[in-house]
């Protein structure tokens, strides 16, 4: 979990122990109300909350005002935290909390098909030209359409790499219905990958 | 896909190598998969797929906007007052640092179940008592009926147990017991008739005026 939070955070791992130490205590600082702890904090993790906002949400603005919604979270209910656990775990969950109500609050939930709204291009190998920013933004669209639940479970599974257990319990789900709902959105991102470019084969 | 596999669960199997499903399952799978065109080319497409969706791994946003949220948020924590540290440590010592609704929850299960429970005690024990008021004048005394009576049986019958409620005498008032023209000194006897289940058997029971049978 670390490991990928560090790398989905662009932070390099020092190694370890006496990060997660200093990290320890910045925590302590953060908690006890010294707000230059807390904007460190912020330093640390706000790319990889923006990041996880962003393909959650699917558009960088509302990832935005989400990212600021977390931090404001966390900054509340800082002494709740458990500092012996780590903080990106709390941090994700507060984060897939935050864009479900976002989603629910701006009726994001439409059909894979209503997103799509570029013309087709017929191709016979439609994923040699998703490279592009273009292409990579339909794949956010598909992404955002899909229901809010398979969303989470399929962004922090294929796009974060987490392990399905640790999903589960970040969307205090099972890891069975977790499964359930990833392989449910690769279908769905499968045929959606395919039918924005005309490639249905 | 006419395949007796649905996408979905060759989209599970994707996982194999993380372990995600079973390693029978995994077998089983894979012999399926060497001899099915249809299932390797979905499996195939739907690896490219998942390929396609790990690009946006590498996606990153510019500095401007980083730090654009970052003085949005610094600017609002300055806004906020969070509860000083006292309240924070009397509030993780009430609430053992576990979080409060569940705290609240758990409180609240409680006073539900013992409610229940009294509701239920309640149900089964107020038959048990009556207390009766009569006139002094009437019948001036306490007398005190046991709760249960066993009936001696017939020869060759179980025996059986009957139920009595229990029954308890009080003098009404104060005024009638003194507009009452029986002499408290020389209180009448009186006699408790018990009927039992078996029409043949009935209990005779006199009480004197202290309540004390005889």
């Amino acid at each position: 979990m670390e490991a990928a939070a560090l790398w989905m955070s662009g932070i390099e791992p020092k190694g370890d122990v006496a990060e997660a130490k200093e990290i320890a205590t910045i925590l302590e600082r953060a908690i006890a109300g010294d707000s230059a702890a807390f904007e460190q904090i912020l330093r640390l993790y706000e790319r990889r909350v923006l990041m996880l906002s962003w393909r959650l949400l699917g558009n960088i603005e509302d990832a935005q005002d989400s990212t600021q919604e977390v931090f404001l979270r966390a900054f509340k209910y800082l002494h709740r935290l458990d500092t012996s656990k780590p903080v990106e775990a709390w941090l994700v969950r507060i984060t897939v909390n935050v864009c479900r109500d976002f989603g629910r609050h701006r009726q994001r939930r439409q059909s894979l098909a209503a997103e799509f709204k570029i013309p087709r291009v017929t191709n016979a190998d439609p994923y040699s030209d998703l490279a592009s920013d273009e292409r990579k933004k339909m794949l956010r669209d598909a992404i955002a359409g899909l229901p809010l639940k398979e969303r989470a479970a399929f962004v922090l599974r294929d796009i974060e790499g987490l392990p399905t257990s640790e999903v589960a319990a970040i969307l205090n789900s099972s890891e069975t219905t977790v499964r359930s709902q990833i392989s449910i959105a690769r279908v769905k991102i499968r045929k959606a990958i395919e039918q924005l470019l005309g490639g249905q084969r | 896909m006419s395949c007796k596999y649905s996408e979905e669960r060759l989209a599970r199997w994707m996982d194999s190598s993380e372990a995600d499903l079973p390693v029978a399952e995994v077998r089983e799978m894979n012999r399926h998969l060497a001899s099915c065109t249809p299932c390797r080319e979905t499996t195939a497409r739907l690896r490219e797929s998942q390929t396609f969706s790990r690009m946006l791994r590498v996606d990153a946003v510019n500095s401007d906007v980083v730090n654009h949220v970052h003085q949005r948020v610094m600017d609002q924590v300055a806004d906020l007052r969070r509860a000083p540290s006292w309240v924070i440590q009397v509030e993780r010592s009430l609430f053992f640092g576990v979080r409060r609704k569940y705290v609240l929850a758990g409180f609240g299960s409680l006073v539900l179940a013992c409610g229940v429970a009294l509701g239920i005690l309640w149900t089964v024990y107020r038959h048990v008592e009556t207390t009766v008021q009569i006139p002094r004048g009437a019948v001036p005394f306490v007398a005190a009926v046991s709760e249960r009576v066993i009936v001696s049986p017939p020869a060759g019958n179980e025996p059986q147990r009957t139920a009595v409620r229990h029954v308890k005498l009080t003098p009404k008032t104060e005024a009638v017991a003194a507009n009452s023209s029986t002499p408290a000194e020389h209180p009448p006897q009186i006699m408790v008739k018990l009927f039992t289940d078996d029409p043949s058997v009935v209990i005779y029971w006199t009480l004197d005026g202290n309540g004390e049978s005889q």
